[in-house]
């Protein structure tokens, strides 16, 4: 389970490989929290119910981390992590579960850059070896 | 990907598979050796598969690669027979440049610079967070906002009204419907009024450094060691979120109504249906919100220029020279003797750039033509060009917006490891003050193309011609 940060000339990329969909979608808010802030010091002290539905696992991905994004926003929080279950629906994917983070705190959490969106261009979930992998594009 | 030469300053990249028009891309040899295998000129060809296109899919000389446009596209669609597409116009709808003249002179400001950078720091919110506590709007009056752009800010004593007769559009732009915008968007709009964020965005204190039009400079309040201020930002949250929820809708919409994409940021519907008509009303309110923003940051700045110089807004003569939309769609009408015609004009990373005489044109810019503001990095230098009659006829009235970058953030952050930024700046005698240092990294001068490369193209191709160049004093970013 791990992620890097992908070079783009404007904005930020991130690739994201894991054994199982939900340890994927748990490490990519993982690596969107690194984007904002060093993710190793936020602390999983509040946790947030999420239940979100797409027509594709890479739509759903972009859901989870738009949710987080807005929650960031407006409420200051910083979800890092994620327990989630993630299933096939009749008209496509959906994911419940938790999201663990804290209200960010500018004297432990020094920002570096706002993310605007996570974008569609190039988004992808995919089967990746016996594991999975996926892209995502944030606009700065 | 084949490239033909067309001149000195454009290339083209010819109709081929599913494109409906060519692309066309003003560049310089040198340029174009750099853009070559670059993902860009694949975007400016993907943009000329969206149906209702006119005549090509244009990139200008500051492109870059994007997500879905490159970023310096233009591309004007059909307004019966097109489509408009949010990803034409990004997720910072109505990111802006405005520049504020005065009647200081750099021996004036020179002794208070610090304390002025101080001042405008502490009274424009910079970066992650929220705005100021005396700026808390509740939904009824951000539904104004929305409605009325720039002049609700100045109906609420934050502006002049003369202020508004020298911002495209008016600052305010037509058709805006705030119902459409959702609850998310305004919870994250509330705060956000009068706050720069963060990224590329700035406020600087200039001077004139250079005049290479004194008549056109002369019209716009420009002279030499002329102090101004330039903002640069956009709709904040509240844009960002109105830009995701459609999105949502048009991916869905573009395959309902048969529309092909090569790329799915791309997704778009026609100009004429619900779904095309509901993210034009959605996207107008959110650009008057950066309307309203760039006069509220206007409103600080004028406050903290008199706090510190000790004379009043008035007795500085801090007027706006003009405000410009870098990131929008709009219908706008063109006449090159055969008819008007209506077309929706995306421009994302793109200027409008009317020509002298255009009515859109405010009555004292009309003998030079419309002012176009191209901000450079904050070590080196930025521009004041003003639109041409070829401009109108070759690109629908459009030029570039900035310098594009050169670096990755990542590449600049790590060629800016153990460096000193902002001792480095002292010495070229910029005052630099941000939220973060990441910020100042990521956007330090090289990571950034040289802006006058950019400008230089853009002159020899007769699309804007130059008026001043201004280097920067002071900066406060996010």
């Amino acid at each position: 389970m791990s992620y890097r940060l992908l070079e783009h000339t404007a904005d930020v990329g991130l690739e994201v490989t894991a054994a199982t969909l939900p340890e994927l979608f748990s490490e990519a808010l993982g690596g969107m929290v690194e984007v904002v802030t060093d993710a190793r010091k936020i602390r999983p002290l509040r946790e947030l119910s999420v239940e979100l539905e797409a027509e594709g696992l890479d739509l759903l991905l972009l859901e989870l981390l738009t949710e987080a994004l807005y929650r960031f926003d407006v409420y200051g929080e910083l979800f890092s992590r994620a327990r989630l279950e993630i299933a096939e629906t009749g008209e496509g994917w959906s994911l419940s579960g938790t999201m663990a983070g804290e209200e960010a705190d500018p004297a432990r959490h020094p920002m570096k850059v706002m993310i605007k969106a996570v974008t569609y261009h190039q988004l992808a979930v995919e089967r990746a070896g016996a594991g999975w992998r996926a892209t995502v594009i944030f606009d700065i | 990907m084949k490239l033909q030469k067309i001149d000195d300053c454009r290339w083209r990249i010819p109709r081929e598979g599913k494109m409906r028009v060519d692309g066309i891309v003003y560049a310089s040899e040198a340029m174009m050796d750099d853009l070559r295998g670059d993902q860009c000129l694949e975007q400016v060809a993907n943009v000329a598969h969206l149906p209702g296109i006119l005549e090509a899919s244009l990139a200008m000389p500051d492109i870059h690669w994007g997500y879905g446009f490159p970023i310096g596209g233009v591309a004007a669609m059909d307004a019966d027979e097109g489509v408009i597409s949010p990803g034409g116009v990004g997720y910072d709808i109505n990111c802006g440049v405005r520049l504020l003249r005065t009647d200081l002179t750099r021996a004036d400001v020179r002794p208070v610079l610090r304390d002025l950078v101080t001042r405008l720091y502490q009274s424009i919110p910079t970066g992650v967070g929220r705005g100021r506590k005396d700026l808390r709007l509740g939904k009824p009056e951000l539904r104004k906002v929305l409605r009325k752009g720039a002049s609700w800010a100045v109906a609420n004593g934050m502006g002049w009204k003369r202020d508004l007769d020298f911002l495209e559009e008016r600052g305010r732009i037509e058709g805006a419907d705030p119902d459409l915008v959702s609850d998310r968007a305004y919870e994250r709009g509330r705060p956000q009024l009068g706050t720069l964020g963060s990224g590329n965005h700035f406020g600087e204190i200039q001077y004139v450094s250079e005049i290479f039009d004194e008549a056109a400079a002369r019209a716009l309040g420009l002279f030499r060691d002329g102090i101004t201020f330039t903002i640069h930002c956009g709709s904040r949250g509240l844009g960002h979120q109105v830009c995701s929820d459609h999105l949502k809708t048009m991916v869905r919409a573009a395959s309902r109504y048969g529309i092909d994409l090569p790329d799915r940021q791309l997704c778009c519907a026609p100009l004429r249906s619900p779904e095309g008509r509901e993210y034009l009303a959605a996207m107008a309110a959110a650009a008057n919100f950066a309307f309203a923003n760039r006069q509220v940051i206007t409103h600080f700045a004028r406050e903290s220029f008199a706090e510190v110089l000790g004379r009043g807004p008035g007795g500085l003569g801090m007027e706006v020279v003009y405000d410009v939309c870098h990131n929008i769609a709009k219908f706008e009408e063109f006449d090159n003797g055969d008819g008007v015609r209506r077309a929706c004009v995306h421009r994302k990373g793109a200027t409008r750039a009317y020509p002298p005489g255009h009515a859109k044109t405010p009555e004292p810019y009309r003998e030079c033509g419309q002012p176009v503001l191209i901000p450079g990095d904050m070590g080196r230098y930025s521009y004041v060009l003003v639109g041409t009659e070829k401009a109108y006829r070759q690109t629908f009235g459009s030029t570039c917006h900035g310098a594009g970058r050169r670096l990755s953030r990542r590449q600049a952050k790590r060629e800016a490891r153990g460096r000193r930024l902002l001792e480095e700046m002292e010495e070229r005698g910029v005052v630099v003050m941000a939220a973060g240092m990441s910020t100042v990294a990521e956007e330090m001068p090289e990571a950034y193309k040289d802006v006058a490369q950019v400008v230089d193209v853009v002159e020899k191709a007769g699309i804007s011609r130059k008026v001043a160049e201004l280097r920067p004093l002071g900066v406060i970013k996010g």
